[in-house]
């Protein structure tokens, strides 16, 4: 068990930094366009307004 | 054996600490530049004023009382500025804090996983962006309050007094005090435990005296306290992950304002970590559970889920039509339309569940007797949370940078002391968000209020996705009928308005019959100062000042005797100690 564990663990880690890294490169400049929807379409304070 | 096992955990309490100092650091660095961070409806300015509103004596519902009362008071002493820091880092450090040593019967890296999830969220992120650090304050306070009401069924002498008092801090705000005082009310108040009937009912009677000043103004007000079902709504939680709705509100996020939101939100990479962390409090839940005593595996868990249900309520079919009936129908709840804020509750647990589900994790993949392939598990889930929200680092990617107040306001409020004439203040244009050059055009609730010290009439009608939420103030909607009326300015002196003042650095429309009519008194770079013409007719129509007051006097009262029997209890523990030190 200790043995696959370890791998096992190894291989998530792995893809855990893969997608850390991908998260930080992205973030500086966010595609809110993409799967979340609601974010882009809705900007809830009416800017024009102010 | 004994001393090893202190020496270990006293280390254990440093490191916590220290990594919780870590978390706050990396948070909030940016404010180490002087100025005030102003951010949506975080509002700090250099001198606020002790005003009969910031009790709850004005037309407006009282939202921020008496947090304004106090802010006033401690501003006397601190520098508002540094009050805004000290207020913000320790709420950070004292969720993560708080969170790490709350959890029940665990190892020191178990604990900082804890701390981690607490202390950085999106639930954090979006709440200190949206300028609900009051709400915040409670949210920090959860887990100290769970662990001084162990002490307190442990039958420990001062524990409630304790309890209390860290209550109160909470109860600056409405919400503050709904997070706090039923979630330690629920785990004081369960059958069982060491403490005394006595107690229980001094807590009980305790924790409702210290809702006092804010529930009493909305009680007494001429009008009901009741809100549009419009707000529902517009302050309903919505999706901000790709998870949707359930996912967004599962790891944290999910608040209202898309413009609050975290860009890496958005990201397939930080919502599938951000999955990870939930996973690892579903595979800790139970052990969770084992080592919780008995009436906390019932409270915590309850108050999560209703947390869950509160936050998603609006934005589902059937509980929307709950929560309009509710707000539209019994005074006061208005609190529950932005319902996100409620998942306060549920991140304790998740934190919490989350430790746990590391050392579950360990345990499975690792044989007795490694240390390395442990310590890398648990270094790697300590460092999850941030992994999955790299943006909350150095102020929310810039978005909590302190600002300077220009000097021209510093020289219109000495214009306005000045003078003895009576009459409250607007604020033009007459809207309640702001956006300055001087503030980065960050959108920000308008500052004017509360930095002229001059009793201010404040638009409560919101504008929010394209429509406008209507506000409760009669008075605030006199004026801005009034503002367009053929005659504004008599409009405004009916209406007990003495003064105007006028930004023009922001946008909006300023109405021209009014700057025309009235006396410009002074001026200085975009701000003006006017003068309203003729007899100024003073605005009656606000809640009595009695009951206020009595409400005040009950709270401070509460705060008195809950601080001599703390001091009380700590003075014979002293005393106890060293009697057996010396026998």
């Amino acid at each position: 068990m200790g043995n696959i564990g370890g791998i096992v663990a190894a291989i998530v880690g792995v893809v855990l930094a893969g997608l850390t890294v991908i998260t930080a490169v992205n973030v500086s400049e966010p595609d809110r366009s993409g799967d979340s929807g609601t974010v882009s379409e809705i900007d809830l304070i009416d800017y024009d307004r102010l | 054996m004994a001393f090893r096992r202190h020496l270990g955990a006293r280390r254990g309490d440093v490191a916590l600490g220290a990594w919780s100092v870590v978390l706050g650091i990396l948070m909030l660095a940016p404010l180490a530049a002087p100025g005030y961070v102003l951010s949506y409806d975080m509002v700090v300015v250099p001198d606020q004023a002790l005003l009969p509103s910031s009790v709850g004596v004005s037309s407006a519902l009282p939202r921020a009382v008496p947090l304004d009362a106090v802010v006033a008071i401690v501003d006397d002493v601190v520098p508002a500025a540094l009050v805004q820091r000290l207020a913000l880092f320790g709420v950070v450090v004292g969720a993560a804090w708080g969170a790490g040593r709350a959890l029940p019967a665990s190892s020191t890296p178990y604990r900082l996983v804890a701390a981690s999830v607490y202390g950085w969220n999106a639930y954090v992120f979006e709440r200190l962006v949206i300028g609900h650090w009051p709400v915040l304050i409670g949210y920090a306070l959860l887990p100290w309050l769970l662990i001084i009401a162990r002490r307190v069924r442990a039958g420990q002498p001062g524990a409630a007094a304790g309890g209390v008092l860290l209550a109160a801090v909470a109860a600056v705000t409405a919400t503050g005090g709904i997070l706090t005082s039923t979630f330690f009310a629920a785990l004081v108040l369960a059958p069982g435990g060491r403490q005394r009937r006595r107690t229980k009912l001094g807590v009980a009677l305790a924790l409702v005296a210290l809702q006092a000043p804010w529930i009493v103004p909305g009680l007494v007000r001429p009008q009901a306290a009741v809100s549009a079902a419009a707000g529902v709504e517009a302050f309903a939680a919505r999706a901000d992950a790709p998870s949707g709705l359930i996912g967004s509100l599962m790891t944290l996020g999910g608040i209202w304002n898309a413009g609050a939101v975290p860009g890496s939100r958005a990201l397939m990479a930080s919502a599938l970590l951000s999955g990870v962390i939930v996973a690892l409090a579903l595979a800790g839940a139970r052990e969770l559970r084992r080592r919780m005593n008995r009436v906390e595996a019932v409270v915590v868990p309850v108050f999560a889920a209703g947390g869950l249900v509160l936050a998603a309520a609006g934005a589902v079919p059937g509980g929307r039509d709950v929560i309009e009936w509710l707000v539209t129908q019994v005074p006061g709840a208005g609190l529950v339309r932005d319902g996100q804020k409620f998942l306060a509750w549920f991140a304790l647990l998740l934190a919490m569940a989350a430790g746990h589900g590391t050392a579950r994790i360990v345990k499975a993949v690792c044989r007795p007797g490694t240390r390395a392939v442990p310590r890398l598990i648990a270094c790697g889930a300590v460092l999850l949370p941030l992994a999955a929200l790299p943006d909350l680092a150095a102020g929310a990617a810039g978005r909590l940078t302190p600002v300077q107040y220009p000097q021209s306001w510093a020289q219109i409020r000495t214009a306005l002391h000045e003078s003895s004439a009576p009459g409250d203040v607007v604020v033009l244009p007459f809207q309640p968000y702001r956006s300055f050059p001087w503030a980065d055009g960050r959108t920000v609730l308008d500052p004017a209020p509360r930095y002229f010290g001059v009793e201010p009439v404040v638009p409560d009608a919101l504008p929010v996705g394209g429509s406008v939420v209507p506000g409760e103030d009669p008075r605030a909607r006199r004026i801005d009928a009034a503002l367009t009326a053929e005659r504004p300015l008599a409009g405004l002196a009916a209406a007990g308005v003495g003064w105007i003042i006028v930004l023009r650095d922001t946008p909006g429309e300023v109405p021209g019959a009014v700057v025309a009519g009235a006396r410009r008194v002074a001026h200085y770079d975009e701000v003006e100062l006017f003068r309203v013409p003729g007899p100024i007719r003073p605005w009656t129509d606000v809640p009595p000042r009695g009951p206020i007051v009595a409400a005040n006097i009950v709270c401070l009262a509460t705060l008195a005797v809950a601080s001599v029997d703390l001091v009380r209890n700590a003075v014979l523990r002293r005393r106890r100690s060293i009697g057996s030190l010396v026998s």
